[in-house]
């Protein structure tokens, strides 16, 4: 075998034996990057949405039923939709443009402002009008804006064992989300309706053939679809069903949803303090590094109940920077990673410096474990530096 | 952050997944290109471009084991800027690794494309059989592109115990193969 073919090889070890062989040396080596394509990309799709969730739901294959309630706008009776895929048609022509490069204007930004709704239950995600039995999984959410009105529909559906991805997004406000940047010409016409599409392949990434993707506008309501592992037809037929039926955001009783709701704010250390058992030192320099945006506190909702809470701290100077997250559950330490609180001292935390790019500097990643909360340290700079702060953590 | 909440947030789009992606496994990711490139700035465009990887695959997917997905695709492009750069700077230690595969698999062939997909799980297979410690020696060396010293460090090993062991694997993957009909 040439090289070429044994790389292509390698490529295709099993993902389990992959993470089983990871190196403990691999954690800790560099310091932190520029942003530069991601801020590029942050800013050219202009996404401004806040953090919101979905449920990973794990589903039985044979209790999954998919449904969807179409509930007419006028009169607000329930009507169940079905698919109309037009026997014979040659979907693969939806599906033949090329994402341009010219234009970046499309994003969805999900989170509209407001809280979501999660459906986690299969009774919830209701008849989508295409068939649905290959996926074995199914979760939607809803996203609502600030006064509870559902803008933005999330839908997932998969099939892990047989590699087939569904995921659409429905945006009522019209919007088209990509990550791509594309161009709203040349689309193939569809009930009258122009279709933009692409068949992209990622042999660069994965070991994936291809995705497909669909854009397009139907009564003003925006649907993005992506799919991986899907063919022309099976695509094609979901288009169909989205054409023929009311697949919208405000089609979902958010009664059936969990209402979760997501805040970011930026608090005062003494709030920051009050959170995580007075221990979150109330400094604004630390070992010549200062703090850049503030005690950045994230809190998730869910049913009105505080689920989980996030203070994120990041001090930074010259080469070096100190970021600390706290945490609240659930959370999962890292193994082999994690100074019990009690046992936190400057020769603890030492043994995870390792050698970094930057002369004199070193490299730390690891997490100190309190009984309800942990704090995570990711640091590029000296052991006296880390050892400034830590010194003025509890023990 | 959970990996089904990094997940989340690409399936979002929200800008805060790669930021969450770098802080749980930028180091890992970087130092895997590193482990390649031996170059700190082609390593972390390397990095940049797993980002933009990860982000432009999903979804549609959605990995089971996202640092494996991760690793697989820092991997595959840091290979493919290698080979760009090869030219002007070798990185010795990963010609010998290669050199070793390719040694052990010189009469191995892979045949049409039906028979890439057996290869593959053949290969699969085969790791499968072996033991945990072996596999991991093994993996690192040709996966993770980690020099013999470095294995030591990270299993404990002394050197003589990491050769032999990657000289045994290579030998039983060889004949493995062989049996499986790939042997030219």
């Amino acid at each position: 075998m040439k090289r070429e073919e044994i790389e292509d090889l390698m490529q295709r070890v099993k993902d389990e034996y992959i993470q089983e062989a990871m190196p403990e040396m691999a954690k800790g080596r560099f310091g932190r990057r520029s942003k530069k394509w991601f801020v590029a990309l942050a800013g050219a799709a202009a996404v401004g949405l806040v953090c919101l969730g979905i449920y990973q739901a794990e589903h039985e294959p044979d209790t999954k039923e998919i449904r969807m309630i179409e509930t007419k706008a006028a009169g607000g009776e329930t009507q169940e939709t079905s698919a109309d895929t037009a026997p014979g048609t040659d979907y693969s022509i939806y599906f033949q443009g090329e994402p341009s490069d010219k234009t970046a204007d499309y994003s969805l930004e999900l989170g509209a402002g407001g809280c979501r709704y999660e459906y986690k239950q299969s009774f919830a995600v209701e008849p989508l009008g295409f068939d649905t039995e290959e996926f074995s999984e199914a979760e939607a959410t809803v996203y609502c804006d600030a006064e509870g009105k559902p803008q933005n529909l999330l839908l997932l559906l998969s099939n892990e064992e047989a590699g087939k991805y569904l995921s659409l997004t429905v945006s009522e406000s019209g919007m088209l989300f990509s990550c791509f940047p594309i161009e709203e010409k040349g689309g193939v016409e569809y009930q009258g309706v122009p279709v933009y599409g692409y068949h992209h392949a990622y042999p660069e990434y994965t070991s994936e053939p291809w995705s497909l993707g669909l854009y397009f506008r139907k009564d003003g309501v925006g649907y993005t679809m992506s799919s991986t592992g899907l063919n022309y037809d099976e695509a094609g037929a979901v288009m169909a069903a989205i054409f023929a039926g009311g697949l919208k955001p405000s089609s979902y009783d958010p009664n059936r949803g969990e209402e979760c709701r997501r805040t970011l704010e930026t608090i005062s250390f003494e709030r920051a303090g009050e959170i995580f058992d007075g221990n979150v030192p109330p400094l604004e320099q630390v070992a010549g590094m200062a703090l850049e945006e503030g005690c950045r506190y994230f809190a998730e909702y869910r049913d009105g109940r505080v689920e989980s809470e996030l203070l994120d701290l990041c001090y930074s100077g010259g080469d070096s920077y100190l970021m600390v997250t706290y945490r609240t559950a659930p959370y999962k330490y890292e193994p082999g990673r994690v100074i019990a609180a009690s046992e936190l001292s400057r020769e603890s935390a030492a043994q995870y410096g390792s050698v970094n790019d930057e002369p004199g500097l070193l490299w730390y990643s690891f997490c100190i474990a309190y009984p309800d909360y942990a704090v995570d340290i990711t640091a590029r700079c000296t052991e006296e530096m880390l050892w400034e702060y830590l010194g003025e953590l509890k023990r | 952050m959970e990996d089904k909440d990094i997940l989340r947030l690409y399936f979002e789009r929200s800008e805060y997944a790669v930021e969450e992606t770098k802080k749980k496994y930028g180091n890992m990711l970087r130092a895997l290109a590193a482990r390649i490139l031996s170059d700190r700035r082609d390593a972390e465009e390397c990095e940049n471009d797993t980002y933009l990887g990860a982000w432009r695959t999903i979804p549609p997917q959605n990995p089971q084991n996202l640092p494996a997905y991760l690793a697989r695709i820092a991997r595959n492009q840091a290979l493919k800027r290698y080979e760009f750069l090869r030219a002007g700077k070798r990185n010795r230690e990963l010609e010998v690794s290669f050199e070793e595969l390719e040694g052990c698999l010189a009469d191995i062939e892979k045949g049409d494309a039906g028979r890439e997909d057996e290869l593959a799980d053949s290969l699969n297979d085969f790791l499968g059989n072996l033991e945990k410690e072996n596999r991991r020696v093994f993996l690192l060396r040709y996966w993770y592109c980690l020099s013999v010293r470095e294995i030591t460090a990270e299993c404990e090993m002394t050197r003589s115990q990491v050769e032999s062991r990657l000289f045994r694997t290579r030998s039983k993957l060889r004949q493995f193969l062989t049996e499986r009909g790939f042997g030219k």
